[in-house]
């Protein structure tokens, strides 16, 4: 028999630290920053509680578990009707009043609970006290001051917790029938054959009262029969009746409800907090907050981000490919002497080998500066502000503000800013965030967007690429906004949804925990599938440019048919069919490119930009080639993974084709017009 | 100076305004409810949002959201 594992559960309001205490108690790697709604789904892992091991559930942040919200309906189903062995609730002291609603209510499900006062040292230097043996005396359980991101207290909060799950705890729990005696003395005298579910579910009415479907799955699956849900059924009618008999409502009983909650917590809050200093909005926020400075700010903000990875990662590319070179001849030596045929050491030396270190040398330092970077500004707080501001061009769009977050997470990868679409409620509003994200250049696009706009548009300025870089993200914003409009009023026509948004306080970011993380979670991973990708890509392509058939090859056969369309768009059918090839894995475009241009069907050795410029100029790449190439780059078909991601995320083959078409038609017309412009121009 | 404020989307910026309506289910459960005390002081790039501080918290609504929520201005 298999031995019952405990199971705790963390829950809180949204950007409590829930995510950076579940890392702390099981060593995983959930996605933490400052900004409410990153946890999109629930994660589990496994922790130690005393000798025992128990695993951990890590619960979507939700103010309330009485919204008909996806989350909080999860949320409170898993408490009430799954059981968890003890609770772990996540407050923020430095807004207790607006917590302590949730913590209430957690009270009425389970009565091992363990609160956790999070982020007490921001607390402290805000100058809130909090009482904490008052407010463990108001609430019936024990209380714990953390400050989860330094560790400070979690170690005994989790001996508090090991003590509550053994223990009888009695909670002092909110009167929120009260108002209501008849409806529920009435559902309570009448469902005398559920007083197990009763003792063990302190909702459980509320959940009959409200027809909670997952309640009468889980009555099923414990035994009761047909005609006892039946009769729970008629009990739930007559109540309603009875309600609206004394001249009141189901939706007037949930207000109520909703009202006792926040007023106990008003309660408890004004009895145990003091505040020694006054509040003040912090001046930068009054910069960035504001309609006329706040933007300007960010957009230099954004163009200092952008500038430090053009300018950082010319010089740590040319280094890799230099020593990637010198690693190839000592590699093909040993190849040789093994006296393998030519062609197995082509394909694997001058197909695999050079995609490979191509895809390492030009991919890792853009990503190695631009992961960081980009991490630090969600750990201080600036992407909940961004989305603010943008939020009146979305509104305008068609489209939810919260667009602008999960634009920012498709800057590092299309298929997580796709995932992260979760936290936008709207279904319509949802799918427009995820069929635009792919208009944002991710980390497998902006290396080739760097080299293209260093070699061919710096114009012997380094700072001129920088800028225009910031340009082609400006254009992509610009794009997500146009093209959501558009969907918004012919494929997915319908209202904008309320856009609620919470403002986190300014957090110093921990630069040495930023630098790990976006290292080794984001930028190793992101390089470590491109390289999975690029080894039997790089063999593919080989195939395609070496083996004959008939007069020809395979890539000629696909260039020479891609050369119409390729012509009009200001490219050519060889560079079509490289982003054609470059479907696994966007990073691998620029790198088959030069591979095809290559004559011997080898990849050159490309010294850096340099050698790789005069490749490109060899084959009749000039400045406005290159202004096409960084347009298509921009606006072509998502790559395989990130088309999986929106597979899996809409369920629907028919939304991913449209999300495989879109991009592409936008991109096709964009250069077909650039390209019209320059023949009209003369250039 | 009186306000003759009819929703929480028309107050002044800076101005504390206290809930006499009882909103939606959400917005209470955000910290909107009957007798909070609120004050907007930021409105978003081409307008439509503001931002409003409510129980030490800050939060960002739509006018439209904020237009269904009845205050009168502390004075």
């Amino acid at each position: 028999m298999a031995e019952k594992i405990l199971q705790i559960a963390l829950a809180g309001n949204p950007n409590t630290g829930k995510s950076t205490v579940f890392n702390a108690f099981t060593g995983l790697k959930q996605h933490t920053g400052n900004w409410a709604g990153k946890t999109v789904a629930t994660a589990k892992g496994t922790m130690l509680l005393g000798d025992e091991k128990a695993e951990l559930v890590d619960l979507p942040g939700v103010y309330s578990l009485f919204s008909d919200r996806a989350e909080e309906s999860c949320a409170r189903n898993f408490l009430a009707l799954e059981q968890p062995d003890g609770v772990l609730a996540i407050l923020d002291a430095t807004c207790l009043e607006r917590n302590l609603p949730l913590v209430l209510q957690l009270m009425e499900l389970n009565q091992h609970i363990v609160v956790c006062l999070n982020l007490w040292d921001e607390a402290q230097k805000k100058g809130i006290c909090i009482d904490v043996e008052k407010l463990e005396a108001l609430l019936g359980v024990p209380v714990v001051k953390t400050a989860a991101r330094s560790k400070e207290g979690l170690e005994e909060a989790r001996k508090m917790l090991c003590k509550a799950v053994y223990m009888t705890q009695q909670p002092i729990r909110t009167a929120f029938h009260d108002g209501f005696p008849h409806i529920f003395g009435y559902l309570d005298e009448s469902l005398t054959e559920f007083e197990t579910e009763k003792q063990q579910n302190g909702l459980f009415l509320d959940m009959i009262l409200e027809k909670e479907q997952k309640l009468w799955e889980i009555l099923a699956q414990k035994g009761y029969d047909h005609w006892q849900l039946q009769a729970l059924d008629m009990q739930r009618e007559a109540a309603l009746q009875l309600l609206e008999e004394n001249g009141s409502s189901l939706a007037e009983y949930q207000k109520s409800r909703s009202v006792a909650f926040q007023n106990r917590a008003t309660e408890i809050a004004q009895q145990v907090c003091t505040k020694n200093k006054k509040q003040k909005i912090e001046i930068f926020d009054r910069l960035m907050l504001n309609k006329t400075t706040g933007v300007p700010l960010m957009l230099v903000l954004l163009g200092v981000v952008f500038w430090i990875t053009v300018a950082g990662a010319n010089v740590p590319s040319s280094m890799l490919m230099e020593g990637f070179q010198v690693l190839g001849v000592s590699v093909r030596e040993f190849l040789v002497s093994l006296g393998l045929p030519f062609w197995l050491e082509s394909l694997l030396m001058d197909g695999i080998f050079l995609t490979v270190s191509w895809v390492v040398s030009v991919m890792l330092p853009p990503m190695a500066i631009f992961f960081p970077l980009f991490t630090l500004l969600e750990d201080f707080g600036l992407l909940p502000r961004i989305a603010f501001q943008m939020d009146g061009l979305f509104q305008k769009a068609g489209a939810s503000g919260k667009q602008a977050l999960t634009l920012s997470m498709g800057f590092g990868c299309n298929a997580a800013g796709v995932t992260s679409c979760r936290i936008i409620h709207s279904p319509r509003e949802r799918m427009i965030a995820i069929l635009t994200n792919n208009f944002v250049p991710c980390n497998g696009r902006f290396p080739t967007i760097i080299l293209l706009s260093s070699i061919f548009l710096s114009a012997g300025m380094p700072w001129l690429s920088g800028f225009a870089v910031f340009l082609v993200v400006g254009l992509s914003v610009g794009l997500t906004l146009l093209v959501s409009f558009v969907l918004s009023h012919t494929l997915l026509k319908g209202m904008p949804s309320s856009f609620v948004l919470e403002l986190p306080p300014y957090r110093k970011p921990q630069i040495g925990q930023v630098l790990v993380r976006s290292l080794l979670d984001r930028t190793l991973f992101v390089l470590g599938r491109a390289v999975t990708v690029a080894i039997p890509a790089g063999a593919v392509i080989w195939v395609f440019q070496n083996v004959p058939v008939g007069e020809s090859t395979i890539l000629q056969m696909l260039s020479n048919a891609l050369e119409p369309l390729g012509s009009l768009m200001g490219l050519s059918g060889v560079i079509l069919a490289a982003f054609l090839l470059g479907m696994p894995a966007n990073e691998i475009v620029l790198p088959v490119l030069l591979m095809f241009y290559s004559q011997s069907g080898m990849l050159v050795e490309a010294d850096g930009m340099a050698q790789a410029g005069q490749m490109l100029a060899m084959h009749g790449w000039t400045w406005t080639t290159a202004v096409c190439a960084i347009l298509f780059v921009l606006n072509h078909f998502p790559c395989a993974t990130t088309l999986l991601t929106i597979k899996k995320e809409t369920g629907s083959w028919k939304w991913t084709a449209v999300s495989f078409l879109l991009p592409t038609v936008v991109g096709i017309l964009i250069c077909s017009l650039a390209n019209g412009i320059f023949m009209l121009l003369g250039l | 100076m009186q306000y003759d404020c009819k929703n929480m989307s028309e107050v002044p910026f800076d101005t504390v305004c206290e809930i006499i309506s009882e909103p939606s289910l959400y917005f209470m459960d955000l910290g909107f409810c009957k007798g909070a005390k609120v004050r907007p002081f930021a409105v978003c790039l081409c307008g439509g949002t503001r931002l409003y501080e409510v129980k030490q918290t800050y939060i960002a609504l739509r006018n439209q959201d904020a237009a269904k929520i009845a205050v009168k201005v502390v004075v």
